[in-house]
């Protein structure tokens, strides 16, 4: 007690004398904002890029300066708010890792799509965005001897993102080969800057697909259905016998020219570990609540043998409910993309945004994603992965 | 002459250490009635030499009020039944109805947190002082953020003085209202907490004067003193910092904070004025009142002349930049602090009139400090919430054409 009051008086006289004997106290304590995870990292748009009709590149850097991670072929989710409503979606990147401290991310213009008429209308630098991710494992092999890359519409945003980052790489002799099929000259995003990449490194070849003749470069016209595939992929060389070669297809784009790039692959008898497909869809988040619980809802979530009570309020979905009571789940894109936040759902039952993700014979297993999954009623989920 | 001239040969920090002595002594000076010194004096101490806030360690302040019970539950004050009512009727929460989503960027030319004319720049250009264009900036994030703590503290004292008050009001529908308040207290601490962690990322430290009035009212075992000092004085300041910054900030996220606290705050100073505008005038002796009437007085020039934001000048300027009293006047000077001034007691005179703590006796001193003017405009019991955002919102239109 004594002691006490005997230090509490000789901090007294200390402030007292304030600058006299000691350095003042600071006028202000930094204060770290606390992590809300799915809030995602805070990103500043440096500068901005049109490079096609209706695309824009928006080069993002982190506020905080920290170096935005990632490889080449993975997404970001970017939380965009858009007339007082905050949207997720999916964008890959399409720079290549290392060339800057921050992300190359590059949107086309979808027909009523609220996030993308926003961005190629109004994104501008200076700008602050959300980020989350990097997700996503459209990763090319590191050792290949070949590899082909085929891409349709805004699906070329990863391919591109692996066309610089491969070529960068001097040390390496992978052959490169790029089918990009598009509507036309003058919306095909990076068009050109392959086309020149192609004259000026002898390991990649082009071929362009054009719905629309004219323009600069030199294209086909046609659509990427299963013949054209073919020939240009043969034209290319792309296809026929491997001669103990290692190759690998990676395939983005709508699904229709993704169903057809199969279809040509498998009549080339592509196996189908030599296959890599992204569906550049976006999960939806325009189905939620298709009967969700209007009322919370315990939730058991079970772990290495451990069990977490928690009840998830009306509209959230597991994933949300979990975060907030700080029980920790692996999660990255948060829109149903990218499947790290699966759990299996041992008891009860859930309502799913769709489309995601999932496969079917996962579907079958009871894996569900806690980022889209919200309950019917109590539920219980198992985290099997680490 | 020779004062300035010893002061100048002084190193910078000690020539600082001795003005902000020779600070707190005049305030102490200033009190004349003798019960006021008495009643503010141990906290002065405590704030404005001990610096008791600023100490990095948590204050313990002893209280000395009694709970009042009443086992019969009476239902006897119409107008704080109905402040109840509204109050039920107004919560809000601080986490789902605002959007936190926006990101702030406190250095934002586009959504300034305060305006380019906050500070008048030509003065500190007067005292020597050039700030370039981002430095300008940061300054103002500087200010706006010091400005935020302070309600941040301030909203700490209203919250435990809710709770006292609460427990000592003799009126049953008063500690009904009280309940919501202690509520609507917790929330403007925590949206304002909030704001100062993730979107401006610092806190200063509380404001020795600040410290003082919130000392003095939590030590205070009168629950009047304890309504007059946090329901109409603290409030009162509140809400003309809450509405000046209202009304200039650009700040979208900022901005629809400050409408909901203010709406708030509209019927915690509301309450103050009818729960002490009986007691005031039917209950308290001539010599009860003069002394609350002294004591509100003092309080109002505390908070009219001494918030300096030294916090602010201790970062930028301490240390030889500029002198504590070239501070003093560059912040008297500054056009948003006159504005800041004048809308604060433009809220608290026609309360202080409305309570029975203007009387002719006292006059003179409020005219003297140039505060007289505010005699005629409306007290809290005759304006609503929505009427203050309206008019703030007329004030901030009419600035911009």
């Amino acid at each position: 007690m004594l002691e006490r009051t005997f230090r509490g008086l000789r901090r007294d006289l200390r402030f007292f004398l304030g600058g006299l004997v000691a350095e003042p106290p600071p006028p202000f304590l930094v204060r770290h904002r606390p992590v809300r995870p799915l809030e995602g990292r805070e990103v500043r748009v440096d500068r901005v890029e049109r490079p096609a009709l209706d695309s824009v590149s928006l080069h993002l850097v982190d506020r905080a300066g920290e170096p935005l991670r990632f490889r080449a072929g993975q997404f970001f989710t970017l939380l965009v708010e858009v007339d007082g409503q905050l949207l997720r979606r999916a964008y890959s990147a399409s720079s290549a890792p290392g060339a800057g401290p921050g992300v190359e991310i590059t949107v086309r213009r979808v027909p009523g799509g609220l996030v993308s008429n926003h961005l190629v209308d109004h994104a501008d630098a200076g700008q602050l965005l959300r980020l989350l991710g990097p997700s996503g494992s459209f990763l090319p092999p590191e050792e290949l001897d070949e590899l082909v890359l085929i891409a349709g519409g805004s699906g070329i945003t990863p391919i591109v993102s692996i066309v610089r980052d491969r070529l960068t790489r001097s040390a390496e002799r992978t052959r490169i080969h790029v089918l990009y099929g598009h509507r036309s000259g003058e919306l095909a995003a990076f068009a050109s800057e392959l086309a020149a990449l192609a004259k000026t490194h002898p390991r990649l070849g082009l071929r362009l697909v054009f719905e629309q003749p004219g323009g600069e470069l030199e294209h086909a016209v046609g659509r990427l259905d299963r013949a054209t595939v073919r020939a240009s992929l043969e034209s290319l060389g792309a296809l026929g016998p491997r001669e103990g070669k290692k190759r690998a297809y990676m395939i983005c784009g709508p699904v229709g020219m993704m169903d057809e790039v199969r279809a040509a692959l498998g009549e080339a008898s592509v196996e189908p570990d030599e296959l890599f497909e992204e569906r550049f869809a976006s999960p939806s988040v325009a189905s939620v609540d298709v009967g969700a619980a209007k009322e919370p809802q315990p939730l058991l979530v079970r772990r290495s043998g451990r069990s977490r009570a928690l009840v998830v309020a009306p509209g959230q979905t597991l994933l949300e409910a979990a975060t907030a009571a700080g029980v920790e789940m692996p999660y990255s894109c948060t829109m149903g993309g990218c499947g790290a936040c699966r759990v299996k759902l041992v008891e009860g039952q859930v309502t799913e945004s769709e489309p995601t993700c999932l496969s079917a014979s996962e579907r079958a297993s009871g894996q569900i994603l806690a980022c889209v999954a919200r309950p019917l009623g109590p539920c219980t989920v198992e985290v099997e992965r680490p | 002459m020779i004062k300035e001239a010893v002061m100048g040969a002084l190193p910078p920090r000690v020539r600082e250490q001795i003005d902000a002595w020779m600070e707190a002594m005049s305030v102490f000076a200033e009190i004349r009635d003798p019960k006021v010194l008495a009643s503010l004096g141990p906290a002065g101490v405590r704030g404005l030499l001990l610096h008791r806030g600023k100490q990095g360690r948590p204050t313990e302040m002893r209280a000395r009020h009694s709970a009042h019970f009443d086992w019969t539950y009476p239902s006897d004050q119409p107008e704080m039944a109905d402040l109840y009512r509204r109050a039920k009727a107004g919560q809000w929460d601080g986490e789902k109805d605002l959007p936190w989503h926006i990101s702030v960027d406190p250095l934002s030319t586009e959504h300034r947190l305060l305006p380019e004319g906050f500070f008048d720049l030509a003065v500190l250009e007067e005292h020597g002082v050039h700030l370039d264009a981002k430095e300008q900036m940061q300054i103002t994030h500087s200010l706006a953020a010091w400005m935020l703590s302070q309600f941040l503290h301030g909203e700490q004292g209203a919250l435990f003085a809710a709770a006292q008050v609460t427990e000592a009001v003799q009126f049953f529908d008063g500690k009904l209202y009280g309940a919501t308040q202690v509520v609507d207290e917790g929330r403007h601490v925590e949206v304002f907490n909030r704001y100062l962690s993730d979107k401006l990322e610092r806190l200063y430290q509380v404001n020795d004067n600040l410290f003082v009035i919130i000392d003095s009212l939590m030590s205070d075992g009168r629950w009047d003193m304890k309504f007059l000092g946090m329901q109409i004085m603290v409030e009162g300041l509140a809400l003309g910092a809450f509405g000046t910054l209202y009304s200039q900030t650009r700040e979208p996220l900022l901005k629809e904070l400050l409408r909901r606290v203010i709406l708030d705050e509209a019927r915690h100073v509301h309450y103050g004025v009818v729960a002490l505008r009986e007691h005031v005038t039917k209950e308290l002796s001539e010599s009860e009142r003069r002394e609350r009437e002294d004591w509100a007085f003092e309080v109002a020039l505390l908070m009219r002349n001494r918030f300096m934001a030294y916090e602010v000048y201790d970062e930028w300027f301490a240390g030889g930049r500029l002198s504590r009293a070239q501070w003093r006047d560059v912040v008297e000077r500054a056009p948003g602090m006159t504005t800041f001034r004048q809308v604060m007691f433009s809220r608290l005179v026609p309360n202080l009139r409305e309570i029975g703590l203007l009387s002719p006796r006292i006059l003179p001193h409020y005219d003297r400090v140039g505060l007289l003017r505010y005699m005629g405009e409306k007290a809290a019991s005759e304006l609503t919430g929505e009427g203050m955002i309206a008019d703030l919102d007329r004030t901030a239109l009419a600035r911009a054409a």
